[in-house]
């Protein structure tokens, strides 16, 4: 079997998910490998790298524990990073209550980015880094859905609960900014 | 850095990227960037994003995953009830007589002759069953076709046939339930 594990084939997800419920397990396999990076990226630029595989896989977990009821209104991908993005703030809300941790908007960007910069290898790549590290929480988690995804502003908005034409404001607005900040 | 004034081009950017265009937009967009500096540019710049963030993605062990997922029950495919066979088959004789039952009443009533066979089997059958030394009622025409003698042996008839629903749940005797030892 050929196929492109990591391309956004909503029909492919579909036949996947069908394989799925007719008792084939390979096709769980071949379903996480065709999301587990783009998720685990997501929620490393949502601020929670250091939990990012466990929140993949609690994303996971939770997908499949209701996959039986997946009716596909929404492309699977679109889904699983709502789910990612629930369970993101719920953590965050269960660690606020015990310490003073923020929000998702409260995440400082500026220093999580600065810190981790190092892992890109060209200077070009870490400019850009840091220019996207310096939008708002909001801006930069449209952005990157955009970018990295390709992900539509409709989608968008079903993912970070916002209007599509805030999405695409935000969007452009990021956009604008990191251009700005790559020329100063 | 400026922005082309195309804003369509621009906004297929990221999908051109992502390789979700169709061949026809996906040709549209090639042959406007290698026009457009500034579309060039912004391509660029999208396609750095992609690859920075793709290297710092954070790592995971796609086995760990796939074996935390919840075990699918490995069950033969059951089809639910209204799927089933019987159900469909009851289904249609229940619908078909159902259908057979509504054109005998409207053709009966259009006819001006109302049915009168059933009642008088159902109102036999049940005097008969439940009492023996009760007449049996017998009527050919409508129930306005009854004098008043007649109407309340019917309904007197009704009230003695012990297959109708009681209209309430029988007593319960109290006495003997309360909590023992305490």
């Amino acid at each position: 079997m050929v196929e492109d594990l990591t391309g956004r084939d909503d029909s492919l997800d579909s036949t996947l998910i069908q394989r799925w419920k007719e008792g084939d397990e390979r096709a769980a396999t071949a379903l996480v490998e065709r999301h587990a990076s783009a998720l685990a990226r997501y929620i490393g630029s949502l601020g929670e790298r250091d939990s990012a595989e466990e929140v993949v896989q609690d994303t996971f977990v939770r997908a499949f524990s209701s996959l039986e009821t997946f009716r596909g209104d929404s492309s699977l991908r679109t889904w699983l990073f709502t789910i990612a993005r629930r369970l993101v703030v719920d953590r965050r809300r269960a660690l606020r209550r015990r310490r003073d941790v923020g929000s998702l908007e409260d995440v400082d960007a500026a220093t999580e980015y600065t810190a981790l910069d190092g892992l890109i290898a060209s200077e070009a790549k870490r400019k850009v880094w840091g220019a996207v590290g310096k939008l708002s929480p909001t801006q930069r988690e449209v952005f990157l859905l955009r970018v990295n995804d390709g992900l539509s502003y409709k989608e968008i908005a079903e993912v970070a609960g916002t209007t599509e034409g805030a999405a695409r404001v935000h969007y452009h607005n990021a956009l604008r900014t990191v251009k700005e900040n790559l020329n100063e | 850095m400026s922005d082309c004034l195309n804003v369509e081009i621009r906004e297929l950017l990221p999908e051109y990227l992502s390789g979700t265009l169709s061949a026809r937009r996906r040709q549209e967009v090639r042959d406007h960037v290698t026009a457009c500096d500034d579309c060039a540019r912004e391509l660029a710049l999208l396609q750095l994003v992609r690859e920075a963030y793709a290297e710092a993605t954070p790592a995971v062990n796609v086995g760990a995953i796939v074996a935390a997922l919840p075990r699918r029950a490995s069950r033969p495919a059951t089809r639910s009830w209204r799927h089933s066979h019987a159900f469909q088959i009851a289904a249609a004789v229940s619908f078909i007589a159902l259908g057979g039952m509504s054109l005998a009443v409207a053709r009966s009533f259009f006819n001006g002759n109302p049915v009168s066979a059933p009642i008088d089997t159902v109102i036999a059958a049940n005097t008969t069953a439940v009492s023996g030394d009760m007449p049996a009622i017998s009527f050919a025409g409508g129930v306005s076709d009854l004098g008043d003698e007649d109407l309340e042996a019917l309904l007197s008839a009704l009230e003695s046939i012990e297959a109708l629903p009681v209209t309430e749940p029988a007593e319960v005797p109290l006495s003997g339930t309360g909590r023992q030892g305490s």
